[in-house]
């Protein structure tokens, strides 16, 4: 009888979650993520301790090989920096002529993961800050590669991340190239898939894929990965895109949540 | 006692589900151990206790790795109901049974997941991944399950022998 009753107040809950959605996390669910994040958080720390000992000073076959790589890559990428410089200075000009206002600052905070992938299907992360840092639901969050995915639940000293591979994650976006529009939806481990973009949209392998500011969660112009595969099927409307996420979403240990978005405000 | 111990085992066995094994494996595959805890209730607790526990770790695992809330609770509490309807009927120690019941327990999350997600968030996942996830999932835990059966028989025993029945 008990477990009868307890059945029918999970499937309540579930047919509330999924018919009447609250952008607050319950006190229950709160209370789990607080009790299970230190712990989770020390056993990272453990084993990051361990792989960084492992790495830094035992595992360095191939080093000096990587070094001079390394070397390589970063002449060219100064001489980049340079024309990116030349042609920065040309925008700032360009722009004050146009009269045109300044992409405002988001403020960040800064956040370590604390769990990775917990579950088979669902593609989250916890992250250890909270509300009491001044996060809540729907905050992108981001890494020094681009965009992670958004916050989903907050506790007080812990989030959840959903990441955009999940499927359940959908984010507006813009071809930076050509400015053709989408729908990136995750699809786990593969990436992610470019939705709703039009047959006549101009995309090729290659292209940066970015954020539009559309859904008034994520800014515009945030890096959202590149175009690994165009598929044009003799029918239909749309093309079948698949998008190479920029984080590398199995391997984030920092990453930084924007608390401010101008459009969340309007 | 036996219920409050049975109950700090279960927290701890989620910590070392979510922590230990996504650093070991990779997060190639998710062993849940949980459900094979959760299937122990369900063939030696009573309704209950049995209950209660299983609620419990639905609850606890939906917060840290869910994203829909109550739908681990849910899949938990209906294979803990089922697993009670098959223990009051039939002899529930044989490992090949037990095997059985945690191959078919996993799919039926999958199946359950894969409802949710297609019929109500209209998110249609496809065949190969059903197959990509919960077969490996399904033979590993399947093949774990008489371990760790055996296992929380011993913790059993240790805590509090027979209090559960």
């Amino acid at each position: 009888m008990v477990a009868i009753v307890l059945l029918l107040v999970a499937v309540l809950i579930l047919v509330l979650a999924i018919f009447n959605p609250s952008q607050k996390t319950g006190l229950l669910r709160k209370l789990a993520l607080e009790s299970i994040a230190p712990l989770e958080g020390m056993i990272n720390a453990a084993s990051t301790g361990v792989s960084d000992v492992w790495e830094r000073y035992i595992f360095l076959i191939n080093l000096g090989e990587t070094n001079r790589t390394l070397v390589r890559e970063n002449a060219a990428l100064s001489r980049k920096i340079n024309e990116y410089r030349e042609m920065h200075l040309e925008f700032l000009r360009l722009r004050k002529l146009l009269g045109l206002k300044e992409k405002a600052d988001f403020p960040t905070v800064a956040a370590r993961v604390v769990g990775r992938k917990q579950s088979s299907l669902f593609e989250t992360i916890m992250i250890n800050k909270g509300s009491n840092d001044g996060i809540s639901v729907d905050m992108p969050v981001e890494t020094v590669y681009g965009v992670l995915g958004r916050v989903i639940e907050v506790s007080w000293s812990v989030s959840k991340v959903l990441l955009l591979v999940d499927y359940n994650s959908n984010i507006d976006t813009l071809i930076q190239r050509s400015r053709a529009h989408g729908i990136l939806q995750g699809s786990g481990e593969k990436g992610c898939r470019l939705r709703y973009v039009r047959r006549t949209d101009d995309v090729v392998v290659g292209d940066v894929v970015v954020t539009s500011g559309l859904a008034g969660i994520f800014p515009k112009g945030l890096m959202l990965g590149t175009v690994d595969s165009v598929k044009k099927e003799k029918t239909g409307l749309f093309q079948e895109i698949r998008v190479s996420p920029s984080a590398n979403v199995t391997q984030i240990e920092d990453v930084l949540v924007i608390l401010g978005n101008e459009r969340r405000g309007e | 006692m036996y219920f409050l111990s049975l109950c700090l085992f279960s927290f701890l066995m989620l910590i070392v589900q979510v922590t230990l094994f996504d650093l070991l494996l990779h997060g190639i595959v998710v062993i849940e151990l949980t459900m094979i805890l959760v299937i122990y209730a369900g063939f030696h607790l009573d309704a209950t206790r049995g209950g209660i526990l299983t609620f419990m770790i639905g609850l606890l695992y939906d917060a840290i790795a869910g994203i829909i809330p109550g739908l681990f609770i849910v899949v938990y509490m209906l294979i803990f109901c089922v697993a009670k309807v098959i223990s009051d009927k039939v002899r529930v120690e044989n490992s090949v049974l037990i095997m059985g019941f945690t191959c078919m327990s996993t799919f039926l999350e999958g199946v359950m997941i894969f409802f949710v997600y297609g019929v109500l968030l209209d998110i249609h996942l496809s065949k190969l991944l059903f197959v990509q996830v919960f077969v490996p999932q399904a033979v590993i835990l399947s093949a774990l399950s008489p371990l760790l059966f055996s296992l929380f028989h011993r913790i059993e025993v240790l805590t509090g022998v027979g209090e559960s029945q």
